[in-house]
């Protein structure tokens, strides 16, 4: 029973070791989805430099699709979030308290706590994922006109009010606060679907991102912007795979060695067993029953040992470094099936090779 | 009378080098069935290398090996597998079981197929050897003598027509040792036990006992003649190759 304790231990550390890996490189994707996941749920469309506002054509032809519900008017400042891959700005929308409403249930968000900004003040709500990314509680400055870095900065400081919770990170103040502090700053439209289903909206994303005149507009369709964001960061992916695909080799790996020395101590348990006559399929289909249950009981301890670890570590130290990670992420535990492959293969072929070349009298015979 | 276990003349050469040990030299023996056998001499004399024959673990170098009819000794591993599965039993002097698997997964290992029947007979088997609280424990919760038991639970599961027993008792302290040739001897009712041991107080019960020196046969002899020439001296009438 000890003698399996290493190779049960090894299975859990390596289950372990390539879920969190594969977890945390995962982390860059789930950041750019979650940044972007407003965009499932209405689509900016931002007039092209120069001008204040859309082209009043292209609002007439938005506003004559059949899927249209509302068109709604917005300006916005900026202010950073942190990725892994750096600050990147984000937008507070300055839109009617009416469309405000509309738009964070739109996104199946609510206010959790505190209020919402109160008209033309500089105050705003925001998600509890950017509260927790900026560290920001009521109360604190969320936009200040000495940021650094903002596409569009604020004359005063912007203050946080109230905190939304639920899956759709989102920021929000009043239209009378844009309008009044920001004159000049260009007006961009929401647009909503009338079926609230966010595939929908993803597909009229795409639709405006193909239909409406480029040179007029730019439409921030959710596919277009994750597609642009993937590509700038296609290298940081391809090291990330690197990693990935190193890690789990050399773990499965080492595994399979690991099983290799497990089996080897243990030949003559299957030398005997031989011996008194059972065949070598029967044998290994044993060694392979018993890695199977053995793998099992390692894997499933593995993913609750990630599970855990990865939950604990993600409020302390993966979110305020804005890497969102998900201990859940199916995927990262796909990419741990190596592991209990690499172990049977090693386990049968330790069992082959060496049944095949023992004299089973010769384990009999060790005293 | 047709024998159950006759060997023509078998031989067995280690060669180390150029230098050949004879383990074994023209050892004709027949074993008739339902007989308790016992297989003695000094240590080196080929008691092993004659069981190992018999039983199919090792091919002669020269001769014949017969169960009733069959000839084996030039048999494939496959078919040697297959007989030692099928006709034959086996207790080592350690005892060997799956440390992964109960005592009771261990002994249907012998069986020749997993039905409930087999389950039926192991119980049965656990309960005449004495250790049915046993049947779920794995083999690091059994002691050496309750291990041993197990062994033999397991040689018996496929009903053998020979169960061979090399030194079964060798790791044993003696009340053990005595438990379980007790239990093997109880076998000659349904086929033939052959224990090789150097301990003849092993054999009191045996019907009769083959003398091994220097990978020669030196013939039968009964216990009774054995503690006779065991007090006195060493001359004891053999030479038959048939007990
Ligand atoms: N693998 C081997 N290689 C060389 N010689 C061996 C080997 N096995 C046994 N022998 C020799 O064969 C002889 C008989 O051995 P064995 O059958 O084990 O005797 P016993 O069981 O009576 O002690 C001994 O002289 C032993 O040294
Ligand atoms: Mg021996």
């Amino acid at each position: 029973m000890n003698r399996t304790l290493p190779l049960g231990f090894v299975i859990i550390l390596s289950v372990f070791l390539i879920a969190s890996v594969v977890t945390i490189v995962n982390s860059i994707d789930l950041t750019v989805l979650t940044i972007y996941n407003y965009t499932r749920v209405f689509t900016p469309v931002i007039p092209r430099s120069g001008h204040l506002h859309v082209n009043p054509a292209v609002q007439k032809q938005i506003k004559a699709y059949p899927e249209t519900e509302r068109v709604i008017d917005n300006s916005s400042f900026f202010f950073n979030i942190n990725t892994v891959f750096g600050r990147v700005p984000f937008a507070c929308f300055g839109v009617s308290d009416d469309d405000r409403a509309y738009l964070i249930a739109r996104g199946h968000d609510r206010l959790t706590s505190g209020r919402m900004p109160e008209a033309g003040k500089p105050e705003a709500v925001i998600s509890e994922g950017i509260a927790r990314n900026r560290k920001l509680k009521l109360g604190d400055v969320l936009a200040s006109p000495t940021d650094t870095g903002a596409l569009v900065s604020v004359p005063v400081p912007v203050h946080v009010v109230g905190i939304l919770s639920g899956p759709t990170w989102c920021s929000f103040t009043s239209k009378e606060f844009t309008d009044n502090a920001l004159p000049l700053v260009p007006h961009s439209l929401l647009v909503t679907t009338r079926g609230a289903a966010q595939t929908e909206q993803i597909t009229f994303g795409d639709k405006l991102f193909n239909q409406l005149d480029k040179v007029q507009t730019q439409v921030f369709s959710f596919n277009s912007l994750v597609k642009d964001l993937r590509s700038s960061l296609a290298s940081m992916y391809m090291i990330m795979g690197m990693v990935n695909g190193m890690v789990i080799f050399v773990v499965a790996l080492m595994a399979g060695m690991l099983s290799n020395i497990y089996f080897t101590q243990r030949i003559s348990e299957f030398a005997v067993l031989s011996a008194i006559g059972l065949r070598r399929s029967v044998l290994i289909w044993h060694a392979i029953s018993e890695t199977a249950i053995l793998t099992t009981i390692g894997w499933i301890a593995g993913v609750i040992v990630n599970y855990t670890i990865l939950s604990v570590l993600r409020g302390r130290i993966f979110e305020p470094r804005g890497m969102l990670i998900n201990p859940g992420d199916l995927f990262a535990y796909a990419y741990t099936l190596p592991i209990p492959v690499c172990i049977t293969l090693f386990a049968v072929a330790t069992i082959t090779y060496r049944l095949s070349r023992l004299d089973p009298v010769t384990i009999i015979e060790r005293r | 009378m047709t024998d159950l276990l006759t060997t023509e003349k078998i031989s067995l050469v280690y060669s180390d080098g150029d230098r050949n040990t004879y383990a074994l030299r023209d050892v004709t023996i027949q074993i008739p069935d339902r007989k308790f056998i016992g297989i003695m001499g000094p240590s080196g004399s080929g008691k092993s290398s004659l069981l190992y024959i018999l039983s199919g673990l090792k091919r002669p170098t020269g001769g014949e090996v017969r169960l009733k009819e069959y000839s084996y000794a030039g048999r494939p591993d496959r078919e040697l597998v297959d007989l030692r599965r099928t006709r034959f039993g086996f207790v080592f002097q350690q005892p060997y079981l799956l440390v992964w698997q109960t005592a009771m997964e261990n002994v249907l290992m012998g069986a020749p197929d997993l039905h409930d029947e087999a389950r039926r007979k192991a119980q049965t088997y656990f309960d005449q050897l004495g250790i049915a609280r046993l049947q779920n424990k794995l083999p690091s919760q059994l002691s050496g003598g309750e291990k041993q038991r197990v062994c033999v639970a397991r040689a018996m599961m496929n009903d053998p027509d020979i169960i061979f027993a090399d030194e079964p008792t060798a790791s044993l302290d003696h009340t053990n040792g005595r438990l379980v040739i007790d239990l093997l001897s109880a076998y000659r009712e349904r086929g033939t036990v052959i224990v090789v041991t150097h301990d003849p107080e092993m054999l009191t019960g045996a019907d009769s006992i083959l003398m091994m020196r220097d990978g020669e046969s030196q013939g039968w002899v009964t216990p009774d003649a054995l503690a006779e020439a065991g007090t006195k001296s060493k001359t004891i009438s053999l030479g038959d190759s048939r007990p």
